[in-house]
């Protein structure tokens, strides 16, 4: 996949289960809806030097391709070269709506 | 791919937790209200979000159906992981709908999958010669086994939506459900009504998400205008006018309710807490313009309360239940023993899932049948009743609440996760035949004897009646609840709570015993108990064409009803009996050999958590009946 797509975006947070959809931070204001193919003027690429930043002012990331949170440098390493890592992610309040119960 | 089906079996598969339950009720109600017989297992993981689910359906034109089974004329995929999982499912010249968005993933691009799973899959994709990606997968179906692939882009479809009511994009993800409905929808040729009406009954109470998801369909509609009706289904035929669209557990519910519950308490674990949570949404109903209940429903910290709240509400007078499963019912023994002792009318409805221990909590299981007729220590007399469909389910529970009053017994009612959870379309049940009988009472007095040993079953008057004591404890105890050790109370005492098992037998009717379906001079006898009663009696359809065989649905599982059972196989030849359960020991043969003696050698057995389906049931008899097996174990289902 191009790294110049809204996914590699610092500004995107995919939906955790379809991360096709998602929300723009910068757009969400101005009603924004789901990943384009094209990219916009305020892309700012989610290089190892933004995520590590992310990741030392929140605590944590998510890598979308294993669906895992990562909670260190050493673990961002080893994530970033192949997998999606987002400095965060959307679920949809209504989740509980669609989970039966688990224990 | 052919046209004006009877049937069609369909599953809808993606991660759990977005959107597939939705997809399932809007479709289920849509069809049903179109008159059309549908069932729906739904398949999950215990992790709550994110692994991979589905629902497994089987609609019909001409009956309600009572079983699925594969192959599946349509598979409906939300994510890849559907398409790896299910390809093999697809009828030869089925239908497979996927996202195109997905199409270059590859099985290792699936985190939710299981490392075994990729593996297994890896491997018969590459026996097939297929490269394991979504592309490839579906490229193999569509030129080996005529499948026709249907390629949505699910972003731009949803972009569309999402723009034209301006959605929030936190929300987009809602419109994934939609879209899967709408597609099946369209390939069925379902009538837009009909659609309508599914998207308006599930989202009631937020119409704007019924339009938004209408103008989903509609766009949808017109994009695939070339495949409407492809897979279209004859006119229904069944012509029962007003159906329920219900879970096991939604019915277990009603029936509480209609049989006049007054305390349910429970601990919620699945697949149990769905139906208190049914209950509590209807505590406070009304009949002919007239308050009913309310039901009083108690989540406790534990299930050693929910038990043991439950004996105090039926000692108190209410008609009284707890619901669990197999864990819970492993901290309600100590108060089912207790209940024993003091003669106490509670019904424990019993949802079996897989163990051993947490084991899988969301896949099913019958292994918890000698658990519940002998768990316990000391003897006494209990009853353990199980249904085998919906329908069942409802009478029963009404018939374990008369029999836990008129026999002061505590009364297992036996399910399992499988009816618990799955959808189907039921007629309504018959309110007019009901009967309450709510047993012997008194109105107590200074002189009441509680234990009084001049009867089995001594009249119950209600902790709180006027000028009345009585006394409960776990000792042994006399007439007045007294705590006692002399030998002859003891011996007087503890036969009166166990002879009930007899008069239990002697006055229970043979139709609350036992079902028997099919021919009754049959060639083979086929022995089963609660949710395999739909498969089975498929099955014995299907091969009624070549063999003469019988269903005996044992619904009395304790006391057992020994006596029924010998006189419909007592001249049966032990080889051409055949137990199915399922559980590994197939544990119904083991009951019948200790209360008949009769040995079954002849069995089927399933322990994947998954439901037997029809296929592989009709042929699991096949191999017993043409090819002498003895023990045949299933394992289909993803």
């Amino acid at each position: 996949m191009s790294r110049k797509s809204c996914i590699h975006c610092m500004y995107f947070k995919p939906n955790v289960h379809y991360p096709y959809l998602g929300l723009c931070v910068l757009k969400n204001e101005q009603g924004s809806t789901v990943e384009t193919a094209e990219v916009c003027e305020n892309f700012k690429e989610a290089s190892l030097g933004e995520l590590k930043r992310a990741l030392e002012s929140q605590g944590w990331l998510y890598c979308i391709t294993c669906r895992k949170t990562i909670t260190d440098e050493e673990e961002l390493e080893s994530h970033v070269k192949n997998h999606i890592v987002v400095s965060g992610v959307v679920i949809d309040e209504a989740i509980s709506e669609e989970a039966p119960l688990g224990d | 791919m052919v046209s004006l089906l009877m049937e069609i079996g369909i599953v809808l598969g993606g991660p759990q937790g977005a959107g597939l339950e939705t997809s399932m009720h809007v479709l289920a109600r849509a069809l049903a209200r179109r008159g059309y017989g549908v069932i729906a297992d739904r398949e999950y993981y215990s992790n709550i979000t994110g692994r991979h689910s589905y629902i497994h359906m089987l609609i019909s034109s001409i009956r309600l159906p009572r079983s699925v089974r594969y192959p599946v004329e349509i598979l409906a995929s939300m994510d890849a992981e559907t398409v790896f999982v299910h390809f093999s499912d697809v009828a030869e010249n089925g239908i497979i709908i996927y996202d195109g968005g997905q199409a270059s993933k590859s099985v290792d691009d699936v985190p939710s999958m299981e490392g075994y799973t990729k593996d297994r899959v890896r491997g018969v994709l590459t026996k097939l010669g297929v490269e394991p990606t979504v592309r490839s997968v579906v490229s193999f179906l569509e030129k080996d086994r005529g499948v026709t692939p249907i390629e949505i882009s699910f972003a731009s479809e949803i972009r569309k939506v999402v723009n034209m009511f301006r959605i929030d994009p936190r929300q987009a993800s809602r419109y994934v459900s939609g879209l899967i409905v709408s597609a099946v929808a369209i390939v069925l040729g379902l009538e837009d009504k009909f659609v309508r009406y599914g998207f308006e009954q599930q989202f009631r109470e937020r119409r704007h998400l019924a339009e938004q998801n209408m103008a989903l369909y509609e766009i949808l509609r017109d994009s695939m205008a070339n495949l409407r009706g492809i897979a279209k289904l004859s006119d229904p035929e069944i012509g029962l006018g007003k159906v329920m669209l219900v879970t096991g557990n939604d019915m277990v519910a009603l029936a509480k309710i209609v049989g006049g519950l007054r305390y349910q308490s429970y601990y919620p674990i699945t697949p149990a807490a769905d139906e208190s949570f049914t209950i509590e949404k209807y505590e406070y109903s009304e009949l002919n313009g007239k308050a009913v209940g309310p039901v009083i429903v108690m989540q406790t910290e534990d299930e050693i309360a929910a038990m043991s709240s439950a004996i105090g509400a039926a000692l108190a007078g209410a008609r009284s239940a707890t619901a669990t499963s197999g864990p819970g019912f492993d901290l309600m023994v100590e108060g089912l023993s207790w209940a024993g002792a003091n003669e106490v009318p509670v019904v424990i409805t019993f949802y079996q899932r897989g163990g051993p221990s947490t084991g899988q909590p969301t896949r099913g299981s019958q292994s918890d049948l000698m658990s519940t007729v002998f768990a316990s220590h000391g003897e006494f007399a209990r009853v353990v009743i199980s249904s085998g469909d919906h329908m069942e389910a409802f009478y029963d529970t009404i018939e374990a609440f008369n029999i836990a009053e008129k026999y002061q017994v505590p009364v297992i009612h036996l399910l399992d996760k499988f009816l618990a959870n799955t959808i189907a379309s039921v007629p309504t049940p018959s309110i007019e035949m009901l009967r309450i009988d709510r047993g012997a009472t008194s109105p107590g007095g200074l002189s009441y004897k509680r234990f009084d040993l001049s009867s089995l079953v001594s009249p119950r008057a209600y902790l709180g009646s006027e000028n009345t004591v009585m006394w409960y404890s776990g000792d042994e105890h006399d007439e007045y609840g007294h705590i006692v050790e002399d030998p002859e109370i003891r011996v007087k005492m503890y036969s009166k709570r166990i002879e009930k098992m007899r008069i239990i037998l002697e006055e229970t009717p043979t139709e609350i015993k036992m079902g028997i379906y099919g021919d009754r001079d049959a060639d083979y006898i086929i022995i089963g108990w609660g949710s395999v009663k739909g498969v089975a009696l498929d099955a014995v359809d299907i091969l009624s064409k070549k063999l003469r065989l019988c269903y005996i649905n044992i619904r009395l599982l304790w006391p057992f009803p020994q006596k029924e059972l010998l006189d419909v196989v007592r001249s049966t030849p032990r080889d051409r009996i055949i137990a199915v359960e399922h559980s590994y020991g197939v544990n119904i043969a083991s009951l019948i050999e200790v209360t008949t003696g009769i040995a079954i050698d002849k069995k089927v057995a399933k322990f994947t958590g998954r439901p037997i389906t029809l296929n592989e049931m009709v042929e699991a008899i096949e191999r017993i009946v043409y090819r002498n097996a003895d023990r045949v174990v299933l394992n289909y289902g993803a």
